[in-house]
C-alpha cells in the first residue's frame, strides 16, 4: 500500500513542472501582448522623434526581438536550463545573479515571518479555538479580521509615521543612507528599521491568514463525533485535543501555509515598496516600470517557481500525513 | 431573524450598514462631497484638518475628504465589476467541473493549480505593468485570478450536491443539463457563494488598492484610495491625514463586507432549513 | 426499587438505576424536558432494551447514564446511580475514570466514531494503559486478546489498521472491544447495530449476548427495532416522547402489552402471515407531539384508542400491575386483558402471485451485468442477471449491502449504463438509448429514494416540486396544473395547506408521501422503490407502506420493491428475489421462500432477520469467515465463501444450476434438491 507513494510523488512532481511550463508560456504571451516597445521605452524615451526607425530595428535585432514568438520563447527556454536568465536591457548586467541577490534579501525577512506564523498563527488558531465563542475567542477573530483588512501600506505607514516621523529613531527613507557613518546605537536602530518593521508587516497579514484557518478547522474537528466518542471512553480533554484532533485540524492549514508562501517571495512587494527594501519585489516592479523583459520574465518565473514548489511540497505533506490518501 | 442570535444579528445589521453606507457615497459621490477633487487650493497647501477642509489638503492643495469620496466610486467599480465577473465565470466552471467529474474535471482543476495561489498582486502587477494601467485592464485581470477561487469553492460545494437523490430524481425525468445545474444544484449554494463572494469583495478591494500605491492603478488625476495615500507619503511628517483617511476606509469597508457575507450566510441557512445548518 | 422478577439478584446494587430523573434544555426562561420522570432499575447481568422511536429521548437517558449531555440537556431532578453512586456527586477526574471504566458505550456509526489519523491499535493501547494501568508487554497481549474477544480474525493487521481501511461490521467489533477494555459493569449499546447488515447485526448482538453471560456485564440496548429485543433482552423498556411507559420482562411486554403505544408498536410490524391474508398495516393516528405543544395528561392519549377525558387530566403514574411490570396507563389491566389485535380490513389482494393472473411481462432483464470504478478497481455489481417483471406485479428483492440491488435499480431507471446485457421495457430494448432515454420512456419508469430529506430539493416548495412532473411531460393544461398538485397531495392523505411548505416544514412521512405523489404524477407503468420506509420510524413505515400498497393497486403499477427488510418485503411482494454478490440466490412467492428448499444464504437470512410472532431456529448458521471473498469475474457461486452448506470445489469452480426450470421459480445452487427439500425448517409455528 505505501508502494504507492514513490509514484504519487513523481506525479506530482511532473504535474508541477508542467504547471510551470504552462506558466511560463503565459508570461511570454503576455509580454508579447505589450503595446509599444522595450526599445521604444528604452531608446526614445520621452521624447519620440529623436530616434530614427533604423536604429530602433538595429536595437531590436540585438536584442533579439525581431524574431518570432515561438523562436524566442525556445531561446529563452533553452538558455534558462543552462542558468542563463539573460541580460537586463536597462542595467545592463546579468539578470540570473541580481534576481539571486535579491532573493536573498526577501528571504531574509520572510523567515522569521514565516516563523511567526506558525507559532502565532496556529497557536493562536488552537487557543481560539479551545475556548469558542469567549470573550478571548471573540477578541482574536476580530483582531485577526482586522489584520487581514489591512492594507499592507497602512501598517508600513503607521511603522513610518510613529518610529521615523514622531520618534525620529529612523531616518524616513534609508535607501540612501551610508551606513558607515553611524555609531552602534544608530547601527542597530537602522537594522533594527530595515528588518523588523517590514517583517512585521508581513508577519502581520500571514498570521491572520493562518489563525483563521486553523481556528475554523480546530472548532469543526472538536465537534466531531469521534471526540465525542473519546470523551465517553474516559481519555482527559488534553489527551483528546493532542493525540486525537490536533494533526487532523492542522492538515487543511498546511494549504494556507503554502500559499502563504508563495506570497511572501513576491507577493509582499509592497511592502518592499514602501521600506524600499532591496527584495525580489521591488526588482520586478522597477522591472515593470523600465520595461525591463529579461528581468520582469526572470522574476516572475523565480516567484511562479517558489510558489509551486510550496504548493508541491504542501501536497505531498498532506498527503503523506493524512492516512486517508497514504493508503487506500 | 428567529433563529439567529444577538449577536449574529448584530453582524450583519453592522455590516449592511457600512455595505450600504459605501455603496451610496460610490453612487452619489460627486454630489455630496464638499467640494471637488481636482481643485488645487495653493494657498492652503498640506494643510492639517481645519472647518473648510474636514480632512485638511494634501500636496497640491487639493480637498481630501472630497477625494476620498469622489475615489469611493473608482475603487469599488473595480472590485465590485471585477468579482461579479468573478463570480458569473467561476461559478459556472465549478458547477460543470463538479457535475461532470472525470476528465473535464482533471483538466479544470489542472487549469485551476496554475492560478489559484499565485500572489494576486504580482500577477496583476505584471499584466498591468506590461499591457499599460486602467481601468479595464485592471477589472479583467482581477477577475482572472479570482475565477480561479470562486471555481474551487463552488465546485468543492457542488460536490456535496450532485450526489444527492434529488439530483438523480431530475436525472431519471429526463430533465436538461442546464436545468439540473442551474435549478437544482445552484439553488442550494447560494449561501456558499455569497460567503465567498464577499471574502472575494474585500480582496479586490485590498488588491486594487495595493496596485495603485505602487503606481499602477488608474492614471491621475482620477483620484483612487490607493493612490491617495501614496501621494501622502512625503507628507506624512506636516498630515498624516491624506494617508490615513483612505486606510481606515478600506479596513471598515473590508470588515464590514466580511460582516455581510457572515451575517447573510446565517440567514439564508436559517430561512432555508428552519435551524443553523447543524442538526436541530 | 426492584429490578425484573427472575432476572438477577433483586438485592444486588444495580448496576444502573434512574430515580425520577428529569432532563431538559434550559434556555432562557423555558425549560423543555426531553425525559420526565424516568425510573429504571438494570440487575447486574442483565440485557435490558430501551426502546423508542427518533425523538423519544432514548439516546438522553444513555448519555446521562454516563453524566454526559446530549445537545445541552441536564439533569435537572432525580437521581443517576451506577452501582450505587450517585454520578452527580463525582468530581471531573472521577467521572473520566467511570466513563469506559464502569460504564461503557458502543455509539451508533463505527466510521466516524474512531479517530482517522490514528491506528486502531493505538486507540486501543490508550484505552488499555488508561483503565487497566498496563504497559509494554502486557499492553500489547492484552490488545490482541481483546481483540480476539470479539472475534475479529488476523489480529496484527487490524491492529495496524486506519479505521478507513475496515469494514462496519469490523469497526462496531472495534469499538465493543474498546468498550469492554475497561471491564466496564455496564455497557451502552446506542443503536449500534442500525446501519448494519442484518446478518452482521445478528452476528454482533449474538457477540454481546455471550459477552454479558461470561463476563456478567449488564447491557443496556436502546434500539427501535422489537425483533432484536425478544431475541437478546431479559427485560425491556419502552419510552414515548419522554416518558417512560412500560417495563417488564420481554415476554411479558412483547406478548402481552399493558400500554396502548407498546401494543400499537407491535402491530406496525407486518404479521408472518400478512403476505397470505392481504391485510393493511394498522397504524397508529395522530402525530409526535411538538416540543412546544405537549399534551397537558398522558402523551399518547390523543393518539389512543382507550383514551377518555381522565387521562388528559392527569400524567399517569408508572405504576405496578404485576411484581417487576410496570405501565403508565390508567387503563392498563384493560389493554393486558384483550388479547385481540386491531381490527383489520382486507384491503389487498392475495399477495402470492395467482393474484397476477396472466403474467405479462412488463419488464425483462436478460443476463445484465453492472460495473463501477472503484480506485484502481473494477468492481462487477450486478453479474450477468435475468429477471422479468409483470404488468401490476409487485417484485420484492431483497439483500444486504454489496449485492448490486442499488446498481440494479439505477439501472432501470436509466442513471448509469449496463456494461452489458438488455433490459425490455414494454417490448422496446432500453439500453440503446443509454442515458438518453426520451421523455415517454422516462415518464414511465420512476423511483421512489430510500431517504425523503435528500430525495427533494429542499429549495423547492412541495408545489414546485410537484408541479414540475406535470410542465415537463406536458400532462396538464397550465390552467389546471394547480388542481391536480391538490389532487396528487390528496391523494397521499396531505391535504391542500402542504402546497407552500418547504422540505424542513416536514416530517419525514410527510415527505416520503410528497416522494411517492411525485413519482406517480406522471401516471407511470413502473416505480422502482428502493428502501422506501427503511429511513421512518416503525409506527410510520406501516402508514406509509399501506400507502404505497393502495396505490399500487388502484393504478395498477408494476413496483421493484427493494428493501434489506425481510418482513417489509414478504409483506408487500408478489414474487421476492434474494442475490447476493451480484448474482440471484433464489426467487419464489413469499410462500415458496419461507420454506424448504432453501437457498442456503436465504436459510441464514431467515434465521438472522428479527420477527415478532414466530419461534426459530436459535442457531444462525455461519461459514467459516477465512474463506470469505468479495465477487470474482469466474464463473463460481458468489455465495460459496460464505456457505455454511459448502459442498467442495464444485462451488468454486461452476456456476450453480437452477433447481426449478419453469419460469417463475428459480434456485441457483449445487446442493441436491431432496437434500434442500429435506433441511430443517427455519420458522417452526406462527404464534399467535
Amino acid at each position: 500500500m505505501t508502494g504507492d507513494l514513490p509514484v504519487f510523488f513523481v506525479t506530482r512532481l511532473l504535474n508541477s513542472l508542467l504547471v510551470l511550463v504552462i506558466i511560463s508560456m503565459i508570461l511570454m504571451g503576455v509580454v508579447q501582448l505589450m503595446p509599444g516597445d522595450a526599445v521604444d521605452m528604452m531608446l526614445r524615451g520621452l521624447s519620440p522623434t529623436a530616434v530614427s526607425q533604423e536604429t530602433l530595428d538595429v536595437k531590436r535585432r540585438e536584442l533579439g526581438l525581431d524574431l518570432p514568438v515561438w523562436l524566442q520563447y525556445w531561446n529563452w527556454m533553452t538558455s534558462l536550463l543552462q542558468g542563463d536568465f539573460g541580460r537586463s536591457f536597462t542595467l545592463n548586467v546579468p539578470v540570473g545573479p541580481m534576481i539571486a541577490g535579491r532573493l536573498k534579501s526577501s528571504l531574509i525577512l520572510a523567515v522569521p515571518a514565516f516563523m511567526a506564523m506558525i507559532v502565532f498563527g496556529i497557536g493562536l488558531g488552537v487557543v481560539a479555538a479551545l475556548k469558542e465563542n469567549s470573550p478571548l475567542d471573540r477578541t482574536i477573530q476580530l483582531v485577526s479580521l482586522t489584520a487581514i483588512a489591512t492594507p499592507s501600506f497602512l501598517i508600513g505607514s503607521v511603522f513610518i509615521y510613529v518610529f521615523a516621523v514622531k520618534l525620529h529613531w529612523i531616518p524616513a527613507a534609508f535607501n540612501a543612507i551610508d551606513i558607515s557613518r553611524f555609531d552602534t546605537l544608530e547601527t542597530i536602530s537602522f537594522f533594527f528599521a530595515a528588518l523588523v518593521f517590514p517583517c512585521i508587516t508581513i508577519a502581520a497579514e500571514i498570521v491572520a491568514h493562518v489563525l483563521r484557518q486553523t481556528r475554523a478547522s480546530m472548532a469543526e474537528e472538536l465537534k466531531s463525533n469521534y471526540v465525542r466518542a473519546a470523551v465517553l471512553r474516559g481519555l482527559s480533554r488534553s489527551q483528546i485535543v493532542l493525540r486525537h484532533v490536533l494533526l487532523n485540524a492542522l492538515l487543511p492549514a498546511i494549504t494556507i501555509i503554502a500559499i502563504n508562501v508563495g506570497y511572501v517571495i513576491g507577493g509582499v512587494v509592497v511592502v518592499e515598496f514602501i521600506f524600499s527594501y532591496p527584495g525580489i519585489g521591488n526588482l520586478l516592479l522597477t522591472a515593470i516600470i523600465t520595461r525591463d523583459i529579461p528581468t520582469i520574465l526572470g522574476t516572475m518565473l523565480v516567484v511562479s517557481g517558489g510558489y509551486v514548489f510550496a504548493n508541491l511540497v504542501a501536497d505531498l505533506l498532506y498527503s503523506v500525513l493524512n492516512p486517508r490518501i497514504r493508503l487506500t | 431573524m428567529k433563529n439567529l442570535t444577538s449577536q449574529q444579528v448584530t453582524t450583519l445589521l453592522i455590516g449592511s450598514g457600512i455595505a450600504a453606507f459605501f455603496t451610496l457615497i460610490a453612487i452619489f459621490g460627486p454630489w455630496i462631497a464638499p467640494g471637488d477633487a481636482e481643485t488645487m487650493h495653493f494657498t492652503h497647501l498640506k494643510q492639517g484638518p481645519s472647518s473648510e477642509f474636514l480632512l485638511g489638503t494634501d500636496r497640491f492643495g487639493r480637498d481630501v475628504l472630497s477625494r476620498l469620496i469622489i475615489g469611493t466610486r473608482t475603487t469599488i467599480v473595480i472590485a465590485a465589476s471585477s468579482t461579479a465577473l468573478a463570480t458569473v465565470l467561476g461559478t459556472a466552471i465549478g458547477l460543470i467541473s463538479a457535475y461532470f467529474g472525470g476528465r473535464v474535471d482533471g483538466v479544470v482543476m489542472r487549469l485551476n493549480d496554475v492560478f489559484i495561489a499565485f500572489p494576486t498582486l504580482v500577477f496583476a502587477m505584471f499584466v498591468i505593468g506590461v499591457l499599460g494601467p486602467g481601468i479595464v485592464n485592471g477589472i479583467l485581470v482581477i477577475a482572472l485570478i479570482f475565477t480561479s477561487s470562486i471555481a474551487r469553492v463552488v465546485r468543492s460545494a457542488a460536490l456535496g450536491v450532485v450526489i444527492l437523490e434529488y439530483v438523480d430524481a431530475a436525472r431519471i425525468r429526463g430533465e436538461t443539463i442546464l436545468f439540473i445545474l442551474c435549478k437544482e444544484v445552484l439553488p442550494n449554494l447560494y449561501p456558499t457563494i455569497i460567503v465567498e463572494v464577499c471574502i472575494r469583495f474585500g480582496f479586490a478591494i485590498l488588491v486594487t488598492a495595493s496596485l495603485s500605491y505602487i503606481g499602477l492603478g488608474p492614471p491621475p488625476p482620477m483620484p483612487d484610495w490607493g493612490t491617495m495615500a501614496s501621494e501622502g507619503r512625503s507628507l506624512m511628517l506636516t498630515n498624516p491625514w491624506p494617508v490615513f483617511a483612505p486606510c481606515i476606509a478600506i479596513v471598515l469597508l473590508v470588515v464590514g463586507i466580511n460582516f455581510l457575507g457572515d451575517g447573510l450566510r446565517v440567514l439564508l441557512v436559517a430561512r432555508r432549513t428552519g435551524h443553523l445548518g447543524s442538526t436541530a | 426499587m426492584m429490578a425484573v422478577q427472575g432476572v438477577g439478584n433483586p438485592h444486588e446494587t444495580p448496576a444502573l438505576a434512574f430515580h425520577d430523573v428529569t432532563i431538559s434544555f434550559q434556555t432562557k426562561a423555558i425549560s423543555s424536558p426531553v425525559v420526565r420522570n424516568a425510573t429504571l432499575t438494570i440487575a447486574p447481568g442483565e440485557a435490558m432494551a430501551l426502546v423508542g422511536e427518533s425523538g423519544s429521548g432514548k439516546s438522553t437517558l444513555a448519555y446521562a447514564a454516563m453524566g454526559d449531555e446530549l445537545n445541552g440537556a441536564r439533569v435537572i431532578s432525580g437521581r443517576v446511580e451506577v452501582s450505587g453512586t450517585d454520578i452527580s456527586t463525582l468530581s471531573g477526574p472521577m467521572l473520566q475514570r467511570l466513563r469506559g471504566g464502569k460504564v461503557a458505550m458502543v455509539p451508533q456509526d463505527p466510521m466516524t466514531s474512531l479517530s482517522p489519523s490514528l491506528r486502531i491499535g493505538r486507540q486501543l493501547y490508550e484505552v488499555l494503559s488508561l483503565h487497566r494501568g498496563l504497559k509494554g508487554r502486557p499492553l500489547e497481549d492484552s490488545a490482541s486478546e481483546a481483540l480476539r474477544l470479539v472475534d475479529l480474525t488476523d489480529v496484527p493487521r487490524i491492529l495496524r489498521s486506519y479505521p478507513h481501511q475496515l469494514s462496519g461490521g469490523q469497526l462496531q467489533r472495534v469499538l465493543l472491544s474498546l468498550a469492554m477494555a475497561g471491564q466496564p459493569g455496564l455497557l451502552i449499546l446506542d443503536e449500534a447495530t442500525t446501519g448494519l447488515d442484518v446478518t452482521t447485526e445478528a452476528h454482533i448482538l449474538e457477540l454481546v449476548g455471550r459477552i454479558q453471560r461470561e463476563t456478567r456485564t449488564s447491557v443496556l440496548l436502546i434500539t427501535h427495532n422489537l425483533g432484536i429485543v425478544r431475541r437478546f433482552c431479559q427485560s425491556v423498556a419502552v419510552i414515548y416522547f419522554g416518558d417512560i411507559v412500560e417495563i417488564g420482562s420481554v415476554e411479558a411486554v412483547l406478548n402481552h402489552p399493558a400500554h396502548p403505544y407498546s401494543r400499537a408498536l407491535l402491530d406496525c410490524i407486518p404479521p408472518i402471515d400478512s403476505h397470505i391474508t392481504g391485510q393493511r398495516l394498522p397504524t397508529i393516528d395522530g402525530a409526535i407531539p411538538r416540543r412546544t405543544d405537549m399534551p397537558a395528561g398522558c402523551l399518547f392519549a390523543p393518539r389512543c384508542q382507550r383514551a377518555t377525558d381522565v387521562c388528559s387530566e392527569r400524567v399517569p403514574e408508572l405504576r405496578t400491575i404485576s411484581p417487576g411490570y410496570l405501565a403508565r396507563c390508567v387503563y392498563a389491566e384493560d389493554e393486558l386483558a384483550s388479547m385481540l389485535r386491531s381490527p383489520r380490513d382486507t384491503l389487498l389482494n392475495e399477495r402470492d402471485s395467482s393474484s397476477v393472473h396472466r403474467p405479462i411481462p412488463l419488464l425483462e432483464v436478460k443476463d445484465l451485468v453492472v460495473t463501477y470504478q472503484s480506485g484502481r478497481n473494477r468492481v462487477t455489481a450486478v453479474n450477468k442477471i435475468s429477471f422479468s417483471c409483470n404488468r401490476g406485479e409487485v417484485l420484492g428483492i431483497v439483500g444486504e449491502s454489496g449485492c448490486g440491488k442499488t446498481s440494479l435499480a439505477r439501472c432501470i431507471v436509466g442513471l448509469i449504463e449496463p456494461k452489458g446485457g438488455q433490459i425490455v421495457f414494454d417490448g422496446q430494448e432500453l439500453t440503446g438509448y443509454g442515458l438518453r432515454r426520451p421523455h415517454p420512456l422516462r415518464k414511465s419508469v420512476q423511483m421512489v429514494f430510500q431517504n425523503p430529506q435528500s430525495s427533494i430539493n429542499p429549495q423547492h416548495t412541495v408545489e414546485q416540486c410537484l408541479m414540475r412532473p406535470l410542465v415537463l411531460y406536458e400532462l396538464v393544461v397550465r390552467k389546471k396544473r394547480r388542481d391536480k398538485v391538490v389532487e396528487l397531495l390528496e391523494s397521499v392523505q396531505l391535504g391542500s395547506e402542504y402546497m407552500g411548505r418547504y422540505p424542513h416544514e416536514l416530517s419525514g412521512g410527510e415527505l416520503q408521501r410528497v416522494a411517492i405523489a411525485r413519482a406517480f404524477s406522471s401516471d407511470p407503468d413502473l416505480i422502482v422503490c428502493d428502501e422506501p420506509v427503511s429511513s421512518l420510524d416503525v409506527s410510520i413505515q406501516a402508514g406509509v407502506l399501506n400507502l404505497l400498497m393502495e396505490l399500487q393497486q388502484k393504478n395498477k403499477v408494476s413496483f421493484v420493491f427493494i428493501s434489506h427488510d425481510l418482513n417489509v418485503v414478504r409483506h408487500v411482494s408478489n414474487r421476492i428475489t434474494v442475490m447476493y454478490n451480484g448474482r440471484i440466490c433464489e426467487m419464489g412467492t413469499p410462500s415458496e421462500l419461507f420454506v424448504p428448499p432453501y437457498h442456503p444464504y436465504t436459510e441464514e437470512l431467515l434465521a438472522a432477520v428479527p420477527m415478532v410472532g414466530v419461534r426459530k431456529r436459535k442457531v444462525i448458521p455461519t461459514g467459516n469467515p477465512s474463506r470469505y471473498t468479495t465477487t470474482t469475474d469466474t464463473p463460481c457461486c458468489q455465495f460459496s465463501g460464505r456457505c455454511p452448506r459448502y459442498l467442495g470445489m464444485i462451488c468454486d469452480k461452476s456456476v450453480p444450476p437452477d433447481k426449478f426450470t419453469h419460469s417463475e421459480r428459480h434456485l441457483y445452487c449445487h446442493i441436491p434438491l431432496k437434500e434442500l427439500e429435506s433441511m430443517e425448517p427455519v420458522l417452526e409455528k406462527v404464534v399467535e
